[in-house]
């Protein structure tokens, strides 16, 4: 998949079109849809064509349980033809989208739902749109996400990575944990393959990041309490803390250009939001959740820790002035 | 690292190859799908691997997870400070404390995990500004503290001291008091008193005017906060020690509340100087 052009006019048309409308009428599905239904999907290819020479796998891995789906809606309304712009505002060429659905292995009856790798917006908001917002999701705190990376892991084929060395970037959205292992029966039950036993989700996690950088994208910051400690200990700074689920794409876009390499730190992605028409908090509120990101790659824009300086206490003057 | 080798060169291939006949980037050959048999072996190599790959320069490890460091902080009789990071990806920034106190390091593990359940009013925002708790455990005989790195939170008020040996604006101390007030506010409201707050505990980030109060080893259950608050005067007093008299004021006899305390500073500030505005604060290596 991945053939076609893609048309930023046409995509907000085909959002837009749809923004009042109740989300049952976006979302139309009440069951997975066939062609999204996991079992037995050898792998989802992201392939270089005539018209998308460096192809870039970028995959959203989006939680459907209760609240979270904010997110595909918001996608779905608005939000996606601007990750689309601000791709190509940022030089990044030929992204390919592919988005999977997450619920819940042990009580959703659609824990996993995976669309087709995408370079056009129609094919793109199709995959989207086809998704069932099923809702439901686990019981204690947990979700399946762990079924999301060890597809990613297991079932992609990306030429970015196999040609150019290049990694794909995997953002999932969620607010609650992963399981612990992935589970055998979930593997063989939900995917079709045979595995001879229960997966430690950090080895799938490393397995990922063979040819994936995965992001973990936490809505806002209260549902980061009960989340984010877990997640860095798989995930690390790659656990991104937002303010708003509406800054989705804004994060994402800067978190594949930082990457990339297309900005330079995240003063020049504030400038460039800036330019986009982004608001002056909404900016801040993207630059504060990309900083740790940044840092990690020496794009944070701020000096490294200072050695510790002399103690005002070692000098009898100044301890005076302060304690005298 | 692939763990799907070529059964005509031994190279390596993509792990979809389990899935998809494949063509072999090393010799050429045609891959065949075997079949849809996943080995859990597979992926705990893997992480074998990505936990153990060799990195340049001085690794530490806590319990079982290594970091690569990046600077010493700080280095004396009581504790060792690093700046460093997870050899495991993705990477993880962290601040390293081994200290010699195990009994200190106890402390201030107990006062940095309940601000970070604390349930009072702001504790969202609030909690992010104390050092967060990565990982406890043995490194190099001591007990190590792993916090979450904050970026740009490079200088303390010891740093900031000697980058303005004349004195800072006073709207300078004006923010780096509202925003060391705003935490204790949220810590005293959590019930704990953070008992050292000296010129080296305070670190700010001068681009957003952001301050931390690290070094709760000193933390107190049934101190009186006030105590804090006098620290926090005394600190902003010698650092800006032309203030507006109604500011100087408020810095040489604080009162016992956090709160009363901000919100005495905001009034002071706002009659000396207007509405707050933005002010670059210049710090080594920051840029305009």
């Amino acid at each position: 998949m991945g053939y076609g052009s893609y048309s930023h006019e046409a995509h907000v048309a085909m959002t837009s079109a749809r923004s009042s409308l109740p989300r049952q009428e976006v979302f139309k599905q009440r069951e997975v849809h066939p062609t999204m239904a996991p079992k037995g999907i050898r792998a989802r290819e992201c392939r270089d064509s005539a018209t998308h020479p460096q192809s870039l796998a970028i995959a959203f891995a989006l939680d459907v349980t209760g609240s979270m789906g904010a997110i595909p809606d918001l996608l779905a309304r608005e939000k996606l033809p601007t990750f689309m712009a601000l791709m190509e505002k940022f030089g990044v060429p030929s992204p390919q989208l592919l988005f999977l659905a997450v619920g819940d292995a042990n009580s959703d009856r659609g824990p996993m739902q995976v669309g087709q790798f995408e370079a056009t917006g129609e094919l793109m908001d199709q995959w989207l749109t086809r998704t069932w917002l099923e809702g439901g999701g686990g019981a204690f705190g947990q979700e399946s996400y762990e079924l999301a990376l060890y597809f990613m892991a297991e079932h992609t084929a990306i030429d970015c990575f196999e040609k150019r060395n290049q990694r794909g970037y995997l953002f999932l959205t969620g607010d609650e944990h992963p399981y612990p292992t992935v589970a055998r029966a979930h593997i063989e039950g939900v995917f079709g393959d045979q595995a001879d036993e229960d997966i430690p989700t950090e080895a799938v996690v490393a397995s990922l990041l063979e040819q994936w950088k995965p992001f973990f994208l936490i809505p806002d910051r209260r549902r980061a309490g009960h989340c984010e400690a877990v997640w860095r200990a798989l995930l690390g700074d790659h656990v991104i803390v937002m303010e708003d689920p509406a800054d989705t794409c804004h994060v994402a876009a800067a978190i594949v250009a930082l990457g990339e390499g297309r900005l330079a730190s995240i003063d020049m992605l504030a400038s460039r939001l800036r330019v986009e028409g982004l608001s002056g908090d909404r900016v801040g509120a993207v630059i504060r959740a990309v900083t740790p990101y940044a840092a990690t790659l020496h794009k944070d824009a701020a000096p490294p820790p200072s050695p510790a300086a002399p103690s005002s206490a070692e000098e009898p003057g100044l301890f005076k002035r302060l304690f005298g | 690292m692939n763990t799907v080798a070529c059964p005509a060169c031994g190279g390596p291939l993509p792990r979809h190859a389990r899935w998809l006949t494949t063509t072999c980037r090393w010799c050429g050959a045609a891959v065949a799908n075997g079949g849809r048999r996943v080995q859990a072996a597979d992926h705990r190599a893997a992480l074998r691997a990505l936990a153990s790959r060799p990195v340049g320069g001085t690794v530490v490890a806590v319990e079982a997870e290594r970091y690569l460091v990046r600077a010493r902080l700080a280095e004396g009789p009581r504790a060792t400070v690093l700046f460093a990071e997870r050899v495991r990806s993705p990477a993880a920034l962290v601040i390293l404390k081994l200290h010699a106190d195990e009994a200190a390091a106890r402390r201030a593990e107990a006062a940095l995990r309940a601000l970070a359940r604390s349930e009072a009013q702001g504790a969202e925002l609030l909690a992010r500004r104390a050092p967060q708790i990565e990982a406890v455990g043995r490194c190099e005989g001591q007990l190590a503290l792993v916090t979450r790195y904050s970026s740009g939170f490079s200088h303390s008020l010891d740093h900031v001291r000697l980058a303005h040996p004349g004195g800072l604006d006073p709207r300078h101390a004006v923010w780096i008091g509202n925003r060391v007030a705003e935490l204790l506010d949220f810590a005293h409201r959590s019930g704990i008193v953070h008992g050292a707050v000296e010129p080296g505990h305070v670190m700010v980030q001068a681009r957003d005017h952001g301050a931390s109060l690290i070094s709760w080893s000193q933390v107190r259950l049934d101190g009186a906060p006030g105590d804090d608050l006098t620290g926090l005067g005394r600190i902003l007093d010698a650092l800006s020690p032309d203030a507006p008299a109604a500011l100087q004021a408020l810095w040489r006899r604080p009162p016992g509340a956090a709160r009363t305390f901000l919100d005495v500073q905001k009034q002071a500030a706002r009659a000396a100087f207007g509405p707050s505005a933005y002010l670059h604060l210049p710090l080594p290596g920051w840029g305009r």
